[in-house]
């Protein structure tokens, strides 16, 4: 393990230190902020959906909303749409682990700045789920989520 | 007037100086020379996304073999780095995800606390 020039090539790592270094508020905190999300996001790719991707990506969302930062929270909305669309395609709903935090914060209100239309899919999202959970044995038909204003603290209290 | 926290004053016994507990292990203290290294073994642990404790078994594991060895406290402060757990906001919470500050065990200090050469260490790795 000798010296060497080049980077660090492993996304995670970098997202760890200027997560350390935005959450120590070293120098410029906001940049670190972004280099972390774009870790995060680069270190996920398009690894298969399980909880330590969700865990990374959850990550990256509330970073970008702690530096309030709207096209940072886009780019990382637009991939948590784009896996959620993927496990409702699949069998996301067997893992509720790995899909609900992601549908959670996209049930969110947007921060200032983000370039998204209001509520994207989230209705469409909520539908399926709410679908899906009257569906299941025992289930008690309590309030669906779509029927929620924004679906979030009923998803919580599905959780 | 004499001070209450004063043993003479008090009747009691002076504190024992010699302290039971366990030596305090070396500081890191940062060196140029680190940052390749560093950013090697992080390259290699990272290769996992790591989100939890199993980042000091990563640490260990990638150094381990490493001749001539590492320098104690520099796989110390990097077993730190890699182990801190992020922690997915529970049912009931907000949601979100938090980077743990540390403080509940020895081993893993608070962030805020966390001296500034290990800082140092970071930023240099980070921006490699």
């Amino acid at each position: 393990m000798g010296k060497r020039c080049r980077p660090l090539t492993a996304p995670g790592a970098s997202a760890r230190l200027h997560d350390l270094l935005f959450t120590r508020r070293h120098g410029n905190p906001a940049a670190h902020a972004r280099a972390a999300v774009g870790g995060y996001l680069n270190a996920v790719g398009d690894a298969a959906d399980d909880l330590d991707t969700t865990t990374y990506l959850m990550r990256a969302w509330t970073l970008a909303r702690l530096v309030r930062t709207g096209d940072l929270e886009d780019a990382v909305l637009d991939e948590l749409d784009r896996r959620v669309v993927r496990m409702f395609d699949g069998d996301g709903m067997k893992h509720p682990g790995v899909l609900y935090p992601l549908v959670e914060a996209l049930t969110e209100p947007l921060i200032a700045g983000s370039g998204r239309n209001g509520d994207g899919h989230i209705n469409e999202y909520l539908d399926l789920m709410a679908s899906a959970w009257m569906t299941l044995p025992g289930s008690r038909g309590g309030v669906p989520a779509h029927r929620h204003p924004r679906g979030s603290r009923c998803l919580r209290e599905q959780r | 007037m004499s001070d209450p926290a004063d043993p003479e004053h008090t009747g009691q016994e002076p504190a024992n100086e010699e302290s039971t507990d366990p030596p305090r292990p070396e500081p890191y203290v940062y060196s140029h020379d680190h940052i390749a290294t560093a950013a090697a073994v992080l390259d290699i642990v990272f290769t996992d996304r790591l989100t939890g404790w199993d980042g000091w078994g990563a640490v260990d594991n990638a150094t381990k073999d490493v001749e001539p060895p590492l320098p104690a406290a520099l796989v110390r402060t990097l077993g730190q780095t890699a182990a801190r757990p992020l922690r997915l906001g529970m049912s009931g919470e907000r949601p979100g995800c938090d980077l743990q500050l540390g403080g509940d065990v020895p081993a893993m200090p608070l962030i805020k606390d966390i001296p500034p050469d290990v800082i140092e260490l970071w930023a240099n790795v980070a921006d490699h």
